[in-house]
């Protein structure tokens, strides 16, 4: 089975990026295919219009100012997903889902032979500061033993959790859906 | 309408917001949204046709009532802390810092981590 996957640009959580949602805006193309493409598109019609005379003087442009839109836009698509963060003391603290689930592909992607597919994060509403993670993965053949397999991304898992977010994942679904052959 | 000495306050506490979150352990940046963004930009040509610098507020929104303020912060964490531990560490910072710059109480510091950094 042939796979590839985009890992530059700025990606929307739909798994597209901005940058495609940018060269059918720039095209004239119509790609409103799903909620998060169309919100990116909007904002990005906005912030033309807003800035329309910045981008207009060739001689000062702003530095990185392309780089700078891209993660503006990216931030407002990923606003409305958010998990609550314990032991703020001065107000809420939140972190978006679309960032854990990126630490947590990642660090399933660690383990020798495993490929992060999906990642989908459910709030415990009682037991704060507690998730429940269903990932689903591929595995290459011949890395090992299934279950010994899933329980390295198991650790990986909850120590990215726990070291780099603060959260704790009383539930952890994996579902293997893929097996590719070993490289020769 | 937000009169010209409101303006200054609002600046004054969203600089100190801005660099006692920068200077917290585990911070990557400050990140705007759209709106940020294109306040950001602003300044930049204000500076541009002034040459006086304006403070890099970018990420920071600060309401102001009462004559207290409520911070608002956007950041991406560098992932060498955990997030949640960054937060915190954030809304402590940022209250000390407004009370001694602007001299002003701060009532609540949002944080959103909107990104964490991905090792390599």
């Amino acid at each position: 089975m042939a796979v590839t996957r985009r890992t530059d640009g700025h990606l929307l959580p739909c798994g597209r990026s901005v940058e495609d949602v940018l060269d059918n805006l720039d095209a004239g193309r119509d790609d409103h295919t799903c909620e998060h493409c169309a919100t990116a598109r909007r904002s990005l019609e906005n912030l033309m219009e807003a800035t329309a005379a910045l981008v207009a003087d060739p001689s000062e442009p702003p530095p990185n100012l392309l780089d700078r839109i891209m993660q503006a836009v990216r931030v407002e698509a990923r606003r409305g997903d958010v998990l609550a963060l314990e032991g703020a003391d001065h107000g809420p603290a939140d972190v978006s889902e679309v960032a854990v689930a990126a630490v947590l592909r990642f660090a399933a992607d660690s383990v020798d032979g495993v490929w992060a597919r999906s990642c989908h994060i459910t709030v415990e509403p009682e037991s704060a500061g507690t998730i429940a993670v269903a990932m689903t993965l591929s595995l290459r053949y011949g890395s090992g033993p299934a279950d010994g397999l899933l329980g390295e991304v198991r650790g990986r898992l909850a120590a990215a959790l726990a070291g780099q977010v603060g959260l704790h994942a009383h539930r952890v679904d994996l579902e293997i859906v893929d097996v590719w052959p070993e490289e020769s | 309408m937000i009169t010209p000495v409101e303006e200054l306050v609002d600046v004054r506490v969203a600089s100190a917001a801005a660099d006692a979150a920068r200077a917290t352990p585990g911070v990557e940046r400050l990140q705007p949204g759209l709106w940020g963004l294109v306040q950001q930009l602003g300044h930049e040509l204000w500076e541009h046709a002034t040459g006086e610098p304006y403070p890099d507020v970018a990420g920071v929104e600060v309401e102001l009532a009462d004559g207290a303020a409520l911070v608002d912060i956007t950041l991406a964490t560098d992932g060498t802390v955990p997030a949640a531990q960054v937060a915190a560490a954030v809304q402590r910072a940022v209250v000390d810092a407004v009370a001694v710059r602007a001299a002003v109480p701060v009532v609540s510091v949002a944080v959103h981590v909107c990104e964490i950094a991905l090792p390599g």
